[in-house]
């Protein structure tokens, strides 16, 4: 039985990626204070990417959407790029059929495909 | 079963048709022996059906008028489901219901009030469980018209990374949604980066298929996988252009194989002529 | 599996924002009491997310109703959205894709309706609103 399923992110720094893991349901009010953090972690972590770690997200939503748009345009104004990562199939089908994307924000199949792609970009761009 | 009719017996009434209760399911089992045959069915499964429909319709007797108690309705259900799932019709299914008046006509003295009501929670009895029948055949039409979808849709691993999905025959809306289904949760199990939809044997693409497509690559897409289309005929290209489908936010190639050779490129794989 | 034999039936109020965890909740225990599957019932939360948002922004307050249905010998849930708001002046032009009063839900209504097998608004100006959706399991 689903107990209280935790409705907050996690921003773990890894080698100059943030990894922020989304829960199942992120909470609105959660959701709203979630691109200051990252913003500010981005800053004092010194990060050039940003990577969104969907694989738990059950459910996203057009103000879910909206959030993440907001957010990756933010990242982008602090200089670094933005990846999402392990989105899942139900997930996406129902953003597609309800008529979403991410505004072109990059996708990878996993945290492992993200970091690998990320880490392959910086090393090109470096 | 003229030959072995009873004498009338007292009025029809609960007390009658439980003091009658074995003579009575006697007689309606041989009435069934002969009108209505029914060799799909284990004769012990009739008996009980005729049992438990008997006990039910006594019971419903002591309210007057008899109505449907859950009780019967309960009883119709697992008669109607037994009935459809042997290949019976939904006549069958509702003569054997009728057959219990002819049983209790042979039995009872006519014009009773009692007989009346009888009767009609009969009637009603055997409506029941045609409504019941049909609903558990369109149950089991729904469940064989799913399986034969899934079979239809072969997603076949043809690299390290590269899934590959023959499509065959039209793309109807719940065709496209289990194609769907089962390519990006394919995706996901092999963390492939690559998948050739080849619609080389779809007859024809018209503006709703092109949209079906156009879905499952935006919805690989967030999940960070690339589709690419491949077996689009000339015929088929000609009448996309006139449609005014444009899939050019869509990698296409003309075959399988170059489809495949495009996926090796993005892979950053050689393919090298040995010897 | 249903743990239960008893129809699935749950009425949830809508006060503000966090309503919508306790309809996320409600939702999901009855989506997976009716047995759907995956992608169905993330169909569902997302639907009941969309329209207990719109409840949220243009009315502040409302209810949802949650009901099993059974129509034919098919089974499935049945979701009523209902305010007391200001309505909707044109519900043609609001389920078009792409209208939007202006306050970024542009999705909301016509998308919305693509993830059900049944959608029904009625609505006017002034008379609040009321939206029906049904599921049906597979």
């Amino acid at each position: 039985m689903p107990t209280a399923t935790p409705r907050q992110a996690h921003i773990t720094p890894l080698d100059g990626i943030l990894v922020v893991t989304l829960p199942p349901l992120l909470g609105d009010s959660d959701a709203e204070h979630l691109a200051q953090q990252v913003g500010e972690r981005l800053v004092t972590e010194q990060a050039h990417a940003v990577l969104i770690d969907m694989t738990q997200m059950r459910m996203i939503d057009s103000h879910m959407g909206r959030v993440l748009n907001v957010m990756a345009t933010m990242i982008r104004l602090l200089g670094a790029e933005t990846m999402v990562a392990g989105l899942r199939p139900e997930v996406a089908m129902t953003m597609v059929e309800l008529g979403m994307d991410l505004g072109g924000i990059p996708a990878a199949l996993s945290v492992r495909h993200g970091l690998a792609d990320l880490r392959a970009r910086a090393g090109r761009s470096a | 079963m003229k030959a072995t009719a009873m004498p009338f017996l007292h009025d029809l009434s609960p007390t009658s048709l439980l003091g009658e209760r074995q003579r009575l399911l006697t007689t309606w089992r041989a009435y069934l022996g002969e009108y209505l045959p029914m060799p799909q069915i284990d004769h012990r499964i009739v008996d009980d059906l005729c049992e438990g429909l008997f006990d039910a319709v006594t019971e419903a007797m002591g309210a007057s008028p008899a109505v449907l108690t859950d009780g019967l309705r309960r009883l119709l259900s697992a008669l109607s489901v037994e009935f459809a799932e042997r290949g019976l019709t939904p006549s069958q299914t509702a003569t054997f219901v009728f057959s219990l008046k002819h049983v209790l006509n042979e039995a009872f003295s006519g014009g009773s009030v009692a007989m009346e009501d009888i009767h009609k929670l009969i009637d009603a009895m055997g409506l029941y469980s045609m409504d019941a029948f049909i609903n558990r055949r369109e149950q089991i039409i729904r469940r064989q018209n799913q399986e034969l979808v899934d079979l239809s849709v072969p997603v076949v691993p043809l690299w390290e990374g590269v899934l590959s999905l023959p499509i065959i025959g039209t793309l109807d809306s719940s065709r496209a949604q289990a194609i769907t289904e089962k390519l990006l949760f394919e995706i996901a199990r092999s963390g492939s980066r690559y998948a050739i939809l080849d619609i080389s044997g779809v007859p024809t693409v018209d503006t709703q298929t092109a949209q079906h497509l156009a879905k499952t690559v935006a919805a690989a897409r967030l999940m960070g996988a690339e589709c690419v289309i491949t077996g689009i005929r000339p015929a088929i290209a000609q009448v996309m252009v006139s449609l005014g489908i444009n899939l050019s936010s869509i990698e296409t190639r003309f075959s399988l194989a170059e489809g495949l050779r495009y996926c090796f490129g993005k892979l950053n794989y050689t393919v090298v002529k040995g010897g | 599996m249903r743990t239960t034999a008893r129809p699935i039936r749950a009425t949830i109020p809508i006060h503000g924002e966090e309503s919508l965890a306790t309809v996320h909740r409600v939702v999901d225990e009855a989506g997976q009491a009716m047995g759907y599957g995956l992608v169905d019932q993330t169909k569902l939360i997302t639907a009941a997310s969309e329209l207990v948002r719109n409840i949220v922004l243009y009315a502040g307050t409302g209810q949802v109703d949650v009901e099993e249905m059974d129509r034919g010998g098919r089974n499935g849930l049945r979701l009523i959205f209902t305010d007391q708001g200001p309505g909707i002046p044109d519900v043609g032009r609001a389920m078009q894709d792409g209208y939007s009063t202006g306050k970024g839900m542009g999705l909301g209504l016509p998308g919305t309706r693509r993830l059900v097998h049944e959608f029904a608004i009625d609505s006017a100006a002034g008379a609040g609103t009321r939206v029906t959706i049904i599921l049906w399991k597979r």
